[in-house]
């Protein structure tokens, strides 16, 4: 802790560890050191650092420099908007949503069902105009989550949330609730199975050969076995139309591109002092 | 009452001390454990106004003592304080 007390003193102007660096090191030597020192330490050395003439000419243009990146890069940055539909999930504990959801998140991303949305919505237009619709596609199935909805006891999950951005509020709204139908036929698509295993039941009825039936009865199994692990979702909340948008706002970003171009102008500024107290 | 200028000027009307000394000083006479950032932060301010200054030592250990101003401006703020205190003590025991 006193190693990393003295690497922070070094942080102080050059002018102010010149007049003071020896008997505060012998201070940091003597006193016992606690975590919230280093904290201590690291302010006191910011403080002097804006009374320092170094503050006018380095950490003054580096705050500023790193705002203005800030907020051209939240001008740059394209606002994107999230609508989310929640859809609750009939589920028992012995198949709680698991590994048959990955498929269906598959089905739903798959190319031509994702290509049709684009084309239909008119999606991504600068993008179409500039790259191939593939890659479009991978761009828009970047911005679709499906994700589980934990209890607040970390139990199994009984709800998902099927959530897309996209920098219009309407847009995204519209393409959520197509989405979140395209992923519940998935699912009764899958729900066909069911009808198989009737079909099944029936021939094993009529079958003679041992053989015969054997093959029916493990096909049978297979088949209940997909078909017990079904879920029957609903939607619970339909596609909201997000008012604000997602991540950090630009006042937000603003902020953290002062304070990083001001912490980066303070570490130089420490640097250029001890290199010019090394050449002296 | 934890104004770090206040607290070294106090520390410094009992007799000379250097940082170390004063920081256990005012732990132990107001149970405030000045940081050594903020100790040397007050220790800078009060210098650069003139109201301690730093005494003769050939120790790295570097001693303080209070000015005549130092004490002047300590006096005042302590009578203010102590203004306040008898203000609110007096409305609370009113109430």
């Amino acid at each position: 802790m006193k190693r990393i007390l003295k690497l922070l003193a070094r942080l102080y102007p050059l002018s102010w560890r010149t007049r003071y660096g020896a008997e505060y090191e012998a201070l940091l030597e003597e006193a016992s050191p606690r975590p919230r020192d280093a904290f201590d330490v690291f302010w006191g050395a910011i403080k002097m650092q804006m009374t320092a003439q170094r503050f006018a000419r380095i950490v003054l243009p580096c705050t500023l420099v790193g705002g203005i990146a800030a907020f051209a890069i939240s001008f740059a940055r394209p606002a994107l908007y999230r609508s989310q539909t929640l859809i609750l999930v009939d589920t028992d504990d012995r198949h709680p949503i698991g590994n048959q959801l990955r498929g269906q998140v598959v089905d739903l991303l798959n190319q031509p069902f994702l290509a049709s949305v684009i084309q239909q919505e008119d999606l991504y237009p600068s993008e179409r105009s500039r790259t191939s619709l593939e890659s479009v596609v991978l761009l828009m199935s970047k911005n679709i989550e499906i994700r589980k909805v934990q209890t607040s006891d970390g139990k199994s999950a009984s709800a998902l949330v099927l959530q897309f951005d996209y920098p219009d509020p309407h847009v995204a709204q519209r393409v959520d609730e197509m989405l979140a139908s395209q992923f519940i036929a998935a699912n009764l698509r899958a729900g066909a199975a069911s009808a198989t295993s009737e079909f099944l039941k029936g021939q094993l009825l009529i079958a003679k050969d041992p053989a015969i039936k054997t093959r029916i009865q493990s096909q049978l199994r297979q088949v209940e076995t997909a078909t017990s692990q079904l879920h029957r979702f609903r939607v619970l909340n339909v596609a909201s139309l997000p008012k604000k948008p997602t991540g950090l706002s630009r006042t937000e970003l603003g902020l953290i591109g002062l304070f990083a171009g001001f912490l980066s102008g303070t570490i130089a500024a420490a640097i250029l002092d001890s290199h010019q107290r090394a050449t002296n | 009452m934890s104004d770090p200028s206040i607290l070294v000027l106090s520390s410094l009307a009992g007799g000379d001390k250097h940082g170390y000394a004063m920081m256990e000083d005012i732990e132990r006479f107001a149970g405030v454990r000045l940081g050594p950032g903020t100790l040397y932060g007050a220790i800078t301010r009060l210098e650069k106004l003139g109201w301690i200054a730093a005494v003769g030592s050939g120790d790295r250990r570097q001693p303080y003592t209070i000015t005549g101003a130092g004490r002047e401006h300590l006096e005042g703020q302590l009578a203010s304080l102590g203004r306040i205190v008898r203000a609110g003590q007096r409305r609370l025991e009113n109430a």
